[in-house]
C-alpha cells in the first residue's frame, strides 16, 4: 500500500468528522439562501441525517437524507451528506453521483466540491479530483485539508512545483497537519531539495512521531543529503518499532551501506532476505554489501538471485557483470551487461561497461557501437568520450579521436568547475554571515561564472543583488534559478 | 518508498581477481622485521592535527629517502618532517632527520651536525649529485618554500636554495620531486610536482559542511581547489637552476594535483620521461621529445585513467619491469574504495591496464601511498610493497573496516602476469596498522635484500628489514657517471643471467614523495653469475661487462666497460 493511501484511509474517517463539524457550523448560519419549498421539514430530515451520521448509524442516516431529498430534491446539502453516507457504506459510485448533483445545484458549496474531490482522489481519478479540489480551495482558500489533498493530487500527477506550493500553504494554514509536512518532504525530495525535504519530514515527525512513512522518508532524504549516521538512527528506530516493516529494513540496510558499516548492513539485509525472500531489492543490496566486503562469491550468488527474482531489475545483471568483469570472466560479464540493456535499453552505464569489456576482448567495432549507444543516453559522460577517443585512436581515426578526447576534457573541467562553484558559494555564504556583502556578491558571481547551470548559485547571487537594490538583475537570476531548480521559488511567489 | 542504491560507482567495485581463489599453501620464503627502534630511527613525524584536519595540507604526510650521503657504501636515511597549524615555539619545531648508517644495523641522527635542521610543512625528498662533485645532494619540497641542500662532502650540507635560483615568489605546494637529466647535458635538472595552490585564508573548511566523506565533515579538496602547476628547473651548470616549466611544456599537463613522481624511460629511446600520479585527475606522463620539451601523453597512451575511464586519486608510483618484457611498467596507489592501478607498458607507446587481470583488484579498502617494486626472494620477479593509511583521521568515527591506520599490502609476483596478496600470511609488522605515507626502498644492510623505510604520521618510522631463505642470487649495481650525470639517473641496465634478461633503471624520485636507493638491484634466481651486464648511460653511451659474479655490490664507472656501439 502506498504511503499516501495508508495515511489517507485513516484520514477519510477524520474527513467525515471534520465535514460534520463544518456542516454543523454552516447549518447554524443557514438563512435566506435556503430553498423555501418544503424547507423546514427537509431541513429537519437533513439535520437528523447528519446526527445519525455522526452517531455512525449509516443506514438510518441514508434513509433520513433520502427522505430530505424527497421533500426537497434541490437541497444540495442533503445530496452532499447523502453522498457521504453512501461513501461510508462502500457505495462509492453512488456517493460520487450525489456529490456531483450537489455541486451542480450549489456551485458555491465548498463541502460538496471537497468531498467530490477527495472521493475522486480515493478512486484514483486524479484529474477529476484535481478539478474538484481546485474548486474547493477557490471557495475556501484557508481550508488546510483541502489544500493538502490538492497538493497531494498535484504531486501524484507529476506537477511537483505546484504541489510543493499547495502543500506549503496547507502546512502554513494548519501547522498541526503532519501529513502536509510529510508529503511536502516527499515532494521536495523528488525535486532534489534534500535540505528542504529533511526539514519538512522532521517537522512531520515532530507533529506525529508515529508517522512511519515520515520516518522512512526522512531516512531516505538524510541518505541523499549524505547524513548516513542520522539516517541509520532514524531507520533503526522505525525497524525496532515495527520489525515487520520491510521497506524500512531495506532502507536501513542501504543507509548502513552508505555509512560503510558493512557488517551491520549484511546482518540487516540477511534478516530482510529471510523476512522477504522474494525481495529482489534486498538480494541486490545484500550482493552489494558482500561485494564491498570483498566477499566475492557471496556477492555473485546474491546478485544472481536478485536478477532471477526480478526480471525487470536491470541493476542486478549490471552489477553482476561488473563482478564478473573484475574476476576476469569477460565473456560472462558481456552477457550480463547485455541482459542489463535488454531489461533497460536506455541503461547508458551498462552500454558503457559492455563497450569496455568488448574493447578488452578486441571487438573494437562492437565496443564502438556500444559506446555510441552509451553516449546517446549519457551525453555528459566524460568517461564514455574518453573511451570513444581511445577506440577511434586504435582504429586510426585520429581527428575524431582528438575531438572525443577534447570533449572528455571539457566535461571533466565542467565537473571540476562545479566543485569549485560549490566552494565559492559556501565562501559567499560565510562572507554574508560575517557581514561582508561585497565579498559575498563577488563569491556568488564567481560561483555562477564557474557553474552557470547551478540553480543554487543563481539564487544566492539573486538574493545578494536584491539586497543591493539591483532588482532587474536579481530578477533575472531568480528566474534562472527557478528554471534550473524548480523548488527555488522567485520570492514574490512565496507564501 | 524503498531506496534503490545508485548503481555502485565502478571505482567502488573491487577487482576481485584472486580474491575468489584460495591462497597457495606453500610457505613464504621471505619475511619482514621492523627494526626501526633498534636501528635508532625514533623521531616522530608531526603532521597536522591528530584527530581532525582542517585543511588537506594536514593530511599528506612526508617522504623518505635512501641515499649514501657520505659515500661509505652504506645507505643512509633521510626522513622529512612536518608541523601543525598551531606551530611550535621557536627552537622546538619538528625537523627533518638525516640518519647516518653506521654499517652495523644502526643509525646515527646527524641532522644537526649535517646542517639539515629545518621545520615547516615538509613534503617530498629527492636525491642526486646535481653538481657532479661526487656527493649526493638533497632537494626537499614544502608547502611554502622548497630547499636545495648541497652536500659539501664533509658530512655537512649547505642550504643553497636562493643561490641556486630556486627561491619562489610565493607559497607553492611542492610534493614529489626528482632529479633527472632531461636534456642529456650531463647535469641533473630538477622536477617538482605541485599539488594545490592552497591559500589558507580562503580555502573552504570542514565547518562549511560542503566537504564530506561518507557523511562526516572533512578537509576540502582537491577537486574544487585550484591545482598547482608542476615545475622543471634546468641546471645551468654553475650551481644555478633556471625555471623552464613553460618553455619545456611541463606546465601544460592535462592533469593537476600532482603527488608521486618518478622518472622512467617509457618509450625506451634513451631520453628520460616522467610519470606523475595526480590526485583526482588523470595521471601525467611527460614524454621527453628529445628537443628540450615534453608532451603529456598519459591520456592518449592509456596510462592516465582507470580501466573504465575514471580519473583516480593517484598518490604513489612505482616503476619496474614486472612482466620481464623489457619495458618499464607503472604501478600507482589510489584512494580507498578504489583499486591500485597496474599499467603494463606494451612497448608500443601505450599502456595496457592489467589491474584486474593481474589480480591487483582484490583490495579496495586500503588507501595507498608509498609503493615500490622489489624482488622479495630474489627469485627474479618483481613483487610489490604498498604502504597504506587513510587520509582523514576523522574516519575513526566510521565503522569501516580499514580505519585511519592501515596495514601494508604485499603482492607476490606469481610469474604468470598475476600477483597474489600475501600480506596476511606475512603477519606483523606487515599487518600492523599504521598511518603510513612516504616509503623508500633500499638495501640498507647490504645483505642483498631490498629493505623498506616508511615515514608514518604522528609516529616513528618503520624500517622493514627483508630476510629470505630462498637460495637465490642477486646483484646490486652502483653506477657512476663520468660524462653523464654522476648519479647516473636515467641509466638503463640490462642484466642477462641463466637465460633470463632483466631490465632496470636508475631513477629519480619514486614511490610517494620519496627517493629510493640509487643502486640498481637484480634478483637472479638460481643464476650464480651474470653473463652480461649492459648499461646505457644517460648521455647515450652503451657499455657491457661480462661474467660478473653475483651476490655482491658492484660499482661501474662510465667508460670502464666495453662499448656496444656508437652513442645515440
Amino acid at each position: 500500500m502506498s504511503p499516501e493511501r495508508r495515511v489517507s484511509r485513516g484520514r477519510f474517517a477524520a474527513l467525515v468528522t471534520l465535514a460534520v463539524l463544518l456542516r454543523a457550523a454552516a447549518a447554524s448560519a443557514a438563512g435566506a439562501g435556503a430553498p423555501t419549498n418544503g424547507t423546514a421539514p427537509a431541513e429537519r430530515r437533513l439535520a437528523e441525517g447528519r446526527a445519525l451520521l455522526e452517531a455512525g448509524r449509516l443506514e438510518d442516516a441514508r434513509r433520513s437524507l433520502q427522505a430530505a431529498l424527497e421533500l426537497n430534491p434541490k437541497l444540495a446539502e442533503a445530496h452532499d451528506q447523502l453522498g457521504f453516507a453512501l461513501g461510508r457504506l462502500g457505495r462509492t459510485q453512488d456517493a460520487l453521483a450525489e456529490f456531483r448533483i450537489a455541486v451542480q445545484l450549489r456551485p458555491d458549496l465548498f463541502e460538496a466540491h471537497y468531498h467530490l474531490g477527495a472521493t475522486l482522489w480515493w478512486t484514483r481519478d486524479l484529474e477529476g479530483a484535481l478539478a474538484a479540489l481546485q474548486s474547493a480551495v477557490a471557495l475556501r482558500p484557508k481550508h488546510a485539508e483541502a489544500r493538502y489533498y490538492l497538493g497531494l493530487t498535484l504531486k501524484q500527477t507529476g506537477r511537483l512545483e505546484r504541489a510543493v506550493q499547495e502543500l506549503r500553504r496547507a502546512a502554513a494554514l494548519d501547522p498541526r497537519l503532519p501529513a502536509a509536512q510529510l508529503q511536502l518532504g516527499v515532494a521536495l525530495r523528488e525535486m532534489g531539495d534534500a535540505e528542504g525535504a529533511v526539514a519538512a519530514l522532521r517537522a512531520a515527525r515532530a507533529l506525529d512521531p508515529n508517522l512511519a512513512d515520515a520516518a522512512n522518508a526522512l531516512g531516505l532524504a538524510l541518505m541523499e543529503k549524505g547524513e548516513a549516521e542520522e539516517a541509520v538512527r532514524t531507520l533503526e528506530a522505525l525497524v525496532r518499532k515495527d520489525p515487520r516493516n520491510t521497506t524500512a529494513r531495506l532502507n536501513l540496510g542501504t543507509a548502513l551501506l552508505q555509512k560503510e558499516d558493512l557488517d551491520a548492513a549484511v546482518n540487516v539485509l540477511q534478516e530482510l532476505a529471510q523476512q522477504a525472500p522474494s525481495s529482489a531489492q534486498a538480494a541486490y543490496n545484500l550482493g552489494l554489501a558482500f561485494k564491498q566486503k570483498d566477499e566475492f562469491a557471496a556477492a555473485e550468488a546474491e546478485l544472481r538471485r536478485a536478477a532471477a527474482l526480478d526480471p525487470a531489475l536491470p541493476e542486478a545483471p549490471f552489477t553482476l557483470g561488473v563482478v564478473l568483469w573484475q574476476t576476469g570472466r569477460g565473456a560472462e560479464a558481456a552477457d550480463a551487461f547485455r541482459e542489463a540493456v535488454v531489461r533497460r535499453p536506455d541503461y547508458g552505464e551498462a552500454h558503457y561497461m559492455l563497450a569496455t569489456v568488448l574493447k578488452q576482448s578486441g571487438d573494437l567495432d562492437g565496443a564502438l557501437k556500444e559506446i555510441r549507444e552509451s553516449l546517446r543516453h549519457r551525453p555528459e559522460a566524460a568517461d564514455a568520450y574518453l573511451g570513444l577517443g581511445q577506440l577511434l585512436q586504435q582504429k586510426g581515426e585520429r581527428s575524431e579521436a582528438a575531438a572525443a578526447f577534447a570533449e572528455a576534457d571539457r566535461l571533466n573541467k565542467k565537473k571540476a568547475d562545479l566543485q569549485a562553484a560549490t566552494f565559492a558559494l559556501s565562501r559567499g555564504r560565510g562572507q554574508l554571515k560575517a557581514g561582508d556583502a561585497r565579498g559575498a556578491l563577488a563569491a556568488f558571481r564567481e560561483a555562477v561564472g564557474l557553474a552557470p547551470e547551478n540553480g543554487a548559485a543563481h539564487f544566492a547571487l539573486a538574493q545578494a543583488l536584491a539586497r543591493q537594490g539591483a532588482r532587474a538583475e536579481a530578477q533575472r537570476h531568480f528566474e534562472e534559478a527557478h528554471r534550473l531548480a524548480p523548488y527555488l521559488s522567485v520570492p514574490e511567489a512565496r507564501d | 518508498m524503498a531506496a534503490r542504491l545508485p548503481r555502485a560507482a565502478l571505482w567502488l567495485l573491487a577487482a576481485l581477481g584472486l580474491g575468489a581463489r584460495a591462497a597457495t599453501d606453500e610457505a613464504l620464503d621471505f619475511s619482514f622485521t621492523n627494526v626501526a627502534k633498534e636501528a635508532g630511527l625514533e623521531a616522530v613525524t608531526v603532521f597536522g592535527g591528530r584527530d581532525a584536519n582542517k585543511y588537506l595540507l594536514e593530511t599528506t604526510g612526508c617522504g623518505a629517502a635512501f641515499l649514501d650521503f657520505d659515500n661509505d657504501g652504506w645507505p643512509d636515511i633521510f626522513l622529512v618532517n612536518g608541523t601543525t597549524l598551531d606551530g611550535f615555539p621557536k627552537g622546538q619545531e619538528p625537523t627533518n632527520h638525516l640518519y647516518r648508517n653506521r654499517g652495523d644495523g644502526t643509525f646515527d641522527d646527524v641532522t644537526r651536525k649535517a646542517g639539515l635542521v629545518q621545520g615547516g610543512w615538509g613534503q617530498g625528498v629527492c636525491a642526486g649529485d646535481y653538481d657532479n662533485d661526487g656527493f649526493t645532494d638533497l632537494f626537499v619540497t614544502y608547502w611554502g618554500q622548497n630547499h636545495l641542500y648541497h652536500n659539501r662532502g664533509d658530512g655537512t650540507f649547505e642550504d643553497v636554495t636562493e643561490r641556486a635560483g630556486l627561491k619562489q615568489s610565493g607559497t607553492r605546494w611542492g610534493t614529489g620531486c626528482a632529479f633527472l637529466d632531461y636534456d642529456r647535458d650531463g647535469r641533473l635538472d630538477l622536477f617538482a610536482a605541485n599539488y594545490i595552490d592552497l591559500d589558507l585564508a580562503t580555502a573552504p573548511t570542514p565547518e562549511s559542511g560542503v566537504c564530506r566523506y561518507k557523511g562526516i565533515k572533512v578537509a576540502c579538496g582537491p577537486p574544487g581547489l585550484k591545482g598547482g602547476k608542476n615545475v622543471l628547473y634546468r641546471n645551468t651548470g654553475d650551481g644555478h637552476f633556471e625555471d623552464v616549466s613553460a618553455k619545456t611544456g611541463i606546465a601544460g599537463a592535462s592533469g593537476t594535483y600532482g603527488l608521486g613522481v618518478s622518472t622512467l624511460d617509457f618509450d625506451g629511446d634513451g631520453w628520460t620521461d616522467l610519470y606523475v600520479a595526480n590526485d583526482s585527475n588523470p595521471s601525467t606522463l611527460y614524454r621527453n621529445k628529445q628537443d628540450g620539451t615534453f608532451e603529456d601523453i598519459a591520456v592518449a597512451s592509456g596510462c592516465a585513467y582507470s580501466q573504465d575511464g575514471k580519473p583516480q586519486a593517484g598518490m604513489g608510483v612505482a616503476i619496474g619491469d614486472y612482466d620481464r618484457n623489457g619495458t618499464m611498467d607503472v604501478f600507482k596507489t589510489n584512494f580507498a574504495g578504489d583499486t591500485s592501478t597496474l599499467y603494463s607498458n606494451t612497448g608500443r607507446g601505450y599502456c595496457d591496464d592489467r589491474t584486474f587481470a593481474a589480480g591487483i583488484g582484490v583490495n579496495t579498502r586500503w588507501l595507498g601511498w608509498g609503493v615500490g617494486f622489489l624482488d622479495l626472494d630474489n627469485g627474479g620477479w618483481l613483487d610489490l610493497f604498498l604502504t597504506n593509511g587513510h587520509v582523514y583521521p576523522e574516519v575513526a568515527q566510521l565503522q569501516t573496516e580499514a580505519g585511519y591506520k592501515q596495514r601494508k599490502v604485499v603482492y607476490r609476483n606469481r610469474h604468470d602476469g598475476r600477483f597474489e596478496d600475501v600480506s596476511m600470511r606475512l603477519g606483523p609488522p606487515v599487518t600492523t596498522p599504521k598511518a603510513g605515507r612516504g616509503t623508500a626502498f633500499g638495501d640498507y644492510d647490504n645483505d642483498g635484500h631490498v629493505d623498506v623505510v616508511v615515514n608514518n604520521v604522528h609516529d616513528g618510522p618503520d624500517l622493514f628489514r627483508l630476510r629470505s631463505d630462498a637460495p637465490n642470487h642477486w646483484l646490486s649495481v652502483k653506477l657512476v657517471g663520468k660524462t653523464s650525470n654522476r648519479s647516473a639517473i636515467g641509466a638503463r641496465v640490462r642484466c642477462a643471467a641463466g637465460g633470463t634478461v632483466w631490465t632496470e633503471e636508475v631513477r629519480g624520485g619514486g614511490s610517494y614523495l620519496s627517493q629510493n636507493d640509487l643502486r640498481v638491484h637484480f634478483g637472479l634466481g638460481g643464476a650464480a653469475k651474470v653473463d652480461r651486464l649492459e648499461v646505457r648511460w644517460p648521455k647515450g653511451l652503451e657499455e657491457t661487462w661480462t661474467d660478473v659474479a653475483a651476490d655482491r655490490i658492484l660499482t661501474l664507472e662510465e667508460g670502464s666497460g666495453r662499448p656496444v656501439g656508437a652513442a645515440r
